[in-house]
């Protein structure tokens, strides 16, 4: 499906780069860079798409290391998984764990929820990689949706139900009583010592007067839900209960190391940091020895035993790995939001994460993570528009008559609004059928002047928001800012179908002379094959693999190609 | 010395008798070929080899060690690697990578995690990867995709494949099928400067051409059995191996 799957395209030998004792490829360095710059400044860059909200970005951030790590075991050995989201769910709920009854801090919790993960799933991928292809799938599948059942049953204690499990100010949390860490608010920590002393007394007083009296007055008393109403009304039986010492109130919010984890960008900035060191991780992966052997693990497994190799510890491995890099994008999103509910584990959200590496391009790093970003912004923002906005748009665009305008606004908003997830499978349908490689695949076969102007017209739209911003006074309606990346998809789409055109004339004219007419496409790039027309699809694989073997790693957008 | 010993060998597939008390002795440093008709069992004694195949009876010592009970990989650790009917290679790796496989599994073992380092900057690998395809002469196309190279060239990567962990002993499953001649004989080539190594070798082939230029020690089989071995010269002139199998076609037409 990937057009490319060498680790390592260029010709040399690339010493390139050390930092920390990792040796990194230059282009791997680069594009490592490039990431990073990128990630740091996703809220500047989502600005004139309007999905800059901290919630927004920080989701973004988390689906991208799930999707990145998820690419460890698809994109890599092809082993396709229908049940992650367990992992995320146990990392969560590993996380939540830690924040209770360890600290408040969340990197213990970080650690926390991909070590459970991983626990857990050492034996669940031993079984189900006894098979491969469908039977994989679907065992994972079963697992995960066994997992999530018992979530609601079994473990029920552990995970709360369909309520989910929170964090409160009442957790044990021996970490920070050791140490006195996230206490009370101006409290030296003798007071707090004391009063959970006379707290503890006092539970052990109630125990006793549990044991014997079991009930006041010929009524059973509620133990369970005593409030200072119901102890005076004891006292006033005549039962020898004290006043409930003063619970002093502690934080709980998790908090990195001193701030707490509730104010927008810090939360974002967090998860940004973590989902950078993974796309460095994968990166690294990807071209070390280990991920050679995933990789052909994905081609020929019979070829590896006969070359003393054992391929089953390698998809392990990469098992493993992928559900550990799950497990932190659920510890993540309890340290972000302290509270772990079951529909992370649901089966859906295993499907999401197979949806956002097919969109973004499996098998390349940075592919997943555009996946994860295309697939949040269809969720968080485009399901956010409604047909009064659109009516708006238009009507601030071009002044209609009603009875055209209506369709143009009610057309659309099947895709959009609530409709989100029918225009998220519309554009996932037209990507798996013209772009089987995925967005990453897109800019493989685009020539070096198709990209240019990719990158120009994206460009602009930075440059036109913040003309109008700041010149302008928001004079310019939302939507030219777009007009430059429309003209190019515009572009991009008619030029391959001329081009295909004149290449066939050329092909006709090929056959009646010296039959050499294929040799000068190469200019063009392999774009012609995303047209409908443009042949079948191994075909188009085949021209892509041959035309991106030489030019740039997906990971590194920078370096011009042929 | 004998490196591989075959003792009374016998597999049956339901009533076909694939084997039938099989003999063999692979001397070290000789090239040794197995001959014979089509369904004499030469294939099915190999897949036995290299722990694909079971057989019902017998025993196979490689230089002292039993291989019946081992897997493929304890097998190839042993020292012996295959090239196969139909090229075994990884389609969508480049040759490179294809021959780096197995250097990396010689030197790291069965199965190693070290997801931090660039495979391609170990250099020892990479220069034995580099020299095992200069030898098959497919240097010039080691960033080419194996997928896109041709039937001959696929066979030779996979040789790379297998020279490139330096075994004991290579068995060779029909290495010219579906060759031209000028393919035929470039690999005839190719395998006798690999014979100067000392490595030995047992080939199945088909064409005599190629089996009276490269062996110094040949074993008929017919009907799951071995019914002749010797040398290129008793075998061209044994009567019951002109009856049963040669024909009269001794690759000098």
């Amino acid at each position: 499906m990937t057009a490319q799957l060498s680790t390592n395209p260029a010709a040399e030998i690339d010493n390139g780069f050390s930092f920390l004792g990792l040796r990194m490829t230059r282009g791997d360095a680069l594009g490592s860079a490039l990431f990073a710059l990128a990630i740091l400044l996703l809220p500047l860059l989502m600005l004139p798409f309007n999905g800059s909200a901290p919630s927004t970005v920080y989701q973004i951030a988390i689906f991208g290391i799930f999707a990145i790590g998820f690419n460890i075991l698809f994109g890599l050995t092809g082993y396709l998984s229908f049940g992650h989201a367990a992992f995320v769910g146990i990392g969560s709920y590993a996380a939540i764990w830690s924040l209770k009854l360890l600290t408040l801090n969340i990197i213990p919790a970080l650690f926390v929820g991909p070590i459970a993960a991983g626990l857990i799933a050492l034996p669940i991928g031993w079984l189900t990689l006894r098979r491969s292809g469908i039977y994989f799938s679907i065992l994972t599948l079963a697992f995960s949706i066994m997992l999530f059942i018992m979530a609601f049953s079994v473990f029920k204690d552990i995970t709360n139900g369909q309520d989910g499990q929170r964090t409160s100010q009442f957790d044990v949390r021996m970490i920070d009583d050791a140490f006195g860490w996230n206490q009370p608010e101006g409290k030296t920590r003798e007071e707090v010592a004391a009063s959970k002393a006379a707290l503890a007394e006092w539970n052990r007083e109630l125990a006793a007067l549990k044991r014997t009296n079991p009930e006041i007055n010929g009524r059973p008393v509620d133990w369970g839900t005593l409030n200072d109403f119901t102890i005076r009304n004891m006292q006033e039986a005549g039962l020898a209960i004290s006043t409930r010492p003063e619970q002093l109130a502690r934080p709980s919010i998790p908090e990195f190391f001193g701030t707490p984890m509730n104010q927008g960008y810090t939360n974002f900035y967090i998860c940004a940091v973590v989902l950078i060191l993974t796309y460095i991780f994968a990166t690294l992966l990807r071209r070390s020895s280990f991920g050679l052997m995933l990789l052909a693990v994905k081609t020929n497994q019979t070829r590896m035993d006969y070359m003393g190799l054992k391929p089953k510890r390698y998809t392990l491995a990469a098992f493993v790995i992928s559900a550990m890099f799950a497990g932190l994008a659920g510890a993540l999103f309890v340290a972000m939001d302290p509270n772990a509910p079951p529909d992370r584990m649901e089966w859906t959200e295993s499907g999401k994460v197979v949806i956002m590496n097919i969109l973004g391009g499996m098998g390349s790093v940075v592919g997943p993570f555009i996946g994860a970003l295309i697939v949040k912004y269809f969720g968080n923002i485009i399901s956010s528009i409604d047909v009064s906005r659109l009516t708006h748009t238009i009507e601030d665009a071009l002044p209609l008559p009603g009875f055209i305008e209506w369709p143009i606004a009610h057309l659309p908003h099947l895709f959009v609004g609530e409709g989100w997830e029918l225009g998220m499978g519309l554009v996932f349908m037209l990507m798996v059928i013209f772009l089987p490689g995925g967005g990453v695949s897109l800019w493989q076969r685009w020539s070096l002047r198709t990209k240019r102007l990719f990158l120009i017209s994206f460009g602009l739209i930075y440059v036109i928001y913040v003309i109008d911003r700041f010149v302008l006074d928001d004079a310019l309606p939302g939507w030219t800012m777009f007009l430059p990346l429309l003209a190019f998809v515009v572009y991009a789409i008619l030029r391959p179908i001329v081009f295909w055109r004149a290449r066939q004339a050329e092909k006709r004219a090929g056959q009646d002379g010296s039959g050499s007419g294929s040799g000068g496409t190469t200019g063009g790039g392999g774009k012609a094959q995303i047209t409908p027309a443009g042949g079948p699809a191994s075909d188009a694989s085949a021209a892509a693999a041959a035309l991106t073997r030489k030019p740039t790693d997906p990971s590194a957008p920078a370096p011009a190609s042929a | 010395m004998s490196l591989l010993t075959v003792n009374g060998i016998k597999k049956s597939f339901g009533g076909l008798k694939a084997l039938n008390d099989v003999n063999l002795n692979v001397e070290e440093g000789t090239v040794h070929a197995v001959i014979g008709p089509n369904g004499a069992g030469k294939s099915t004694l190999l897949h036995t080899f290299v722990g694909k195949l079971k057989p019902d009876e017998g025993a196979i010592l490689f230089n002292g060690d039993a291989v019946l009970g081992k897997d493929p990989t304890q097998i190839n650790q042993l020292g012996i690697s295959r090239v196969f009917q139909t090229p075994e290679i990884f389609t969508e790796l480049s040759l490179l990578e294809n021959v780096m496989i197995p250097a990396l599994a010689k030197e790291d073992g069965t199965f190693t995690i070290n997801p931090l380092g660039a495979a391609m900057n170990r250099r020892s690998i990479r220069e034995h990867a580099e020299h095992a395809l200069d030898d098959v002469g497919l240097a010039d196309k080691m960033h080419g995709t194996a997928a896109n190279q041709s039937r001959g060239d696929k066979r030779r990567l996979e040789l790379a494949m297998c020279l490139v962990q330096n075994p004991r002993l290579l068995l060779l499953d029909e290495p010219t099928a579906g060759m031209s001649r000028a393919d035929t004989n470039n690999t005839i080539e190719l395998l006798q400067k690999i014979h100067s190594r000392g490595m030995t070798k047992v080939i199945i082939e088909h064409d005599m051409h190629v089996v009276f230029s490269l062996s110094t020690r040949i074993s008929v089989m017919a009907q799951g059995a071995v019914i002749e071995e010797g040398t290129p010269e008793q075998i061209k002139a044994s009567a019951r191996v002109q009856e049963a199998y040669l024909a009269g076609n001794t690759g000098e037409e």
